[in-house]
């Protein structure tokens, strides 16, 4: 068996060019597929350890689809707050931003920049801790502040406003005092103010909030609270950890599923490519596997060859992917602001998905090799 | 029935092949017998059978009608993974193209037969032995393409000789090689049927060899016009 291992292993450097070119095409696939993973675990990674910082529940209308959209009466703080084993009810407020700079600003819905509104004592609040970790100039929102500004380290760039610099949102004017740094889980795009000075300068709702932060008692169990918020009043939804991580698990679920429907797709174009690499060289080794089996090798010994041959093919091929889509991964993901996850799950998965490719492709090349007429050995040429 | 100093018997051979709406017999009723320790050759202009005889003698292919018996045994009863045992362990093949692996060097080539058994020292030892019998003991980790055609050959039969078979089939063995060279081939098949009692079937149409025959086969269209020897 290894004298035929050897025999497959040193055909594959017959035709190098075709035999790269074969390389290439599985490991491109491959190469999609651990780039695709790594991100999703990379963004899992985030979301688990920001969620997991996150002490509080989230109160919104049940029916919006984001805490944005979402408008609810401000007289449910009072009611909140009589839930047993509820320390504190922050109401929030936010609004989109029309105008920085006096300059209209673009963007879609997704990336238009909007005000996060809070009471500043609140924010000081250990519960914000999450938040507060990613602040990487300046400070967070303390009690008694008011004119003043927490924004993103994109806006900061796009305006040129360092800490201490005046920005104009809108008609008012804040002094920025913190600059934090966006993330797979904070926005990009926010500003972030002390709740008296959004009302006194923008519109609102009288009587409404966007939602609530419910912070609970320590050692209150929050998925608890949260259920019994549900219980009670049908319009509301109420997020904590648990319920975070379940939708964000959901949603990763399907970005994963994205993410094996298109290697499948460039597996199976992968697959074409070697079985179209196999068949032509089995096609012109047909005089040789003709000899083969003339001198006593039988159809198994062929098909194990032949196959093995194919699944060299493919090895190499991951062993491409493997290092390309490394150096790819960590590249995006240091652009993109991204930790990618290489696990060792993921590895044997490219492995072993390579070598079932490899398998695949192989079996028709090799039937047919084995079907090879040793008669064609003693053929004229 | 069978004689036993028969090592090869055809009875009635044909063979034929359909050519679109047409039958063609490429083998018209051969009877034959091969006895053991002789050269048998079997002549004939292209096309008139010569080659499909020798596959058909050689357990490479089936007649259509008619038995072949090599060694005692019906080559028809015989399937694919028994035919592909029995020529490995009781039939060599010399080609006129030689039909070396270029990927592999002098002494794997000769080792190819044994690759289903697995190799072993003792097998490693005889093909170093055979090569130096025909004298390529030198050339042991060449690969093919640093050959001559002459020392290609020699290789081939070494191979053929690996797992020690009674009888050698050779399609024109010297038909790609020089006189003198082609001569070489010759001695080589001389000397091993008279040392070690080997059996050969050569399909040429050189008569400069038939004067080495035991026996020859003449070959027209598809039936053995002449024979000549004992």
């Amino acid at each position: 068996m290894f004298e035929i291992a050897k025999s497959a292993f040193l055909n594959i450097f017959r035709r190098k060019s075709r035999s790269i070119l074969t390389f290439l095409g599985i490991a491109i696939g491959l190469c999609l597929l651990l780039v695709l993973i790594s991100f999703v675990d990379g963004i899992n990674n985030e979301a688990q350890s920001t969620i997991g910082k996150m002490q509080g529940i989230i109160v919104s209308q049940e029916s919006a689809v984001d805490q944005v959209f979402s408008s609810i009466d401000e007289g449910y703080e009072q009611k909140l707050s009589k839930i047993q084993g509820v320390k504190e009810v922050v109401p929030e407020q936010y609004y989109f931003v029309t105008e920085i700079q006096n300059k209209a600003v673009g963007g879609s819905m997704f990336d238009q920049p909007y005000i996060y509104a809070i009471d500043p004592g609140q924010f000081e609040n250990s519960s914000y801790s999450a938040f507060i970790d990613a602040i990487y100039k300046g400070r967070g929102l303390k009690s008694g502040d008011n004119g003043v500004v927490m924004i993103s380290k994109d806006i900061s760039e796009q305006y040129l406003k360092g800490l201490g610099d005046s920005l104009k949102v809108g008609s008012a004017k804040f002094e920025v005092i913190g600059i934090y740094e966006a993330n797979s889980s904070f926005p990009v795009n926010a500003i972030i103010m002390p709740v008296d000075d959004f009302r006194e300068n923008y519109p609102y709702k009288k009587g409404k909030v966007n939602s609530f932060y419910v912070i609970p008692d320590a050692g209150a169990d929050a998925t608890q609270i949260s259920k019994k918020i549900e219980f009670s009043y049908d319009e509301l939804k109420a997020q904590g950890q648990e319920e975070m991580m379940e939708q964000v698990n959901s949603l990763l679920l399907n970005l994963r599923l994205i993410a094996v429907f298109v290697s499948l797709i460039s597996a199976f174009v992968a697959a074409i490519g070697i079985i179209n690499t196999m068949l032509m060289s089995v096609m012109e080794r047909t005089r040789e596997l003709g000899t083969l089996k003339a001198v006593g090798w039988t159809k198994k010994n062929i098909i194990f060859m032949i196959i093995l041959e194919s699944v060299f093919l493919s090895i190499v091929g991951s062993i491409i992917a493997l290092i390309i889509g490394t150096i790819i991964s960590k590249l995006l993901g240091f652009v993109i602001g991204i930790d990618t996850v290489i696990s060792l799950t993921l590895i044997f998965e490219i492995f072993a998905f390579g070598i079932f490719i490899g398998l695949v492709g192989g079996i028709y090349p090799a039937v047919k090799a084995s079907k090879m007429d040793p008669v064609e050995a003693l053929r004229d040429e | 029935m069978i004689m036993v100093e028969n090592i090869i018997q055809a009875k009635d051979v044909v063979k034929s092949y359909v050519l679109g709406e047409t039958t063609v017999n490429a083998l018209n009723g051969v009877s034959l017998d091969v006895k053991k320790s002789q050269i048998i050759m079997i002549l004939g202009p292209s096309g008139s059978g010569k080659s499909t005889l020798l596959h058909i003698l050689g357990a490479l292919d089936h007649p259509t009608t008619g038995d072949v018996y090599i060694k005692g045994k019906k080559i028809s009863e015989l399937d694919d993974f028994s035919l592909a045992v029995f020529r490995r362990y009781y039939l060599g093949f010399v080609f006129q193209s030689f039909n070396l692996i270029p990927t592999l060097n002098v002494l794997e080539n000769v080792l190819i037969p044994t690759i289903p058994d697995g190799k072993n020292e003792e097998k490693t030892q005889r093909a170093i032995s055979l090569l130096k019998a025909v004298g390529m003991s030198h050339r042991l980790k060449h690969k093919p393409a640093e050959l001559s055609g002459g020392e290609r050959q020699r290789v081939s039969i070494a191979r053929a000789l690996i797992n020690d078979p009674e009888i050698i089939f050779a399609d024109e063995p010297t038909g790609n090689l020089d006189t003198k060279t082609g001569q070489s081939i010759v001695d080589l098949i001389l000397k091993l049927r008279d040392k070690e009692k080997k059996t050969f079937v050569i399909v040429t149409h050189d008569p400069s060899l038939t004067k080495y025959a035991d026996k020859i086969y003449h070959i027209r269209d598809g039936k053995i016009s002449d024979i000549k020897g004992k």
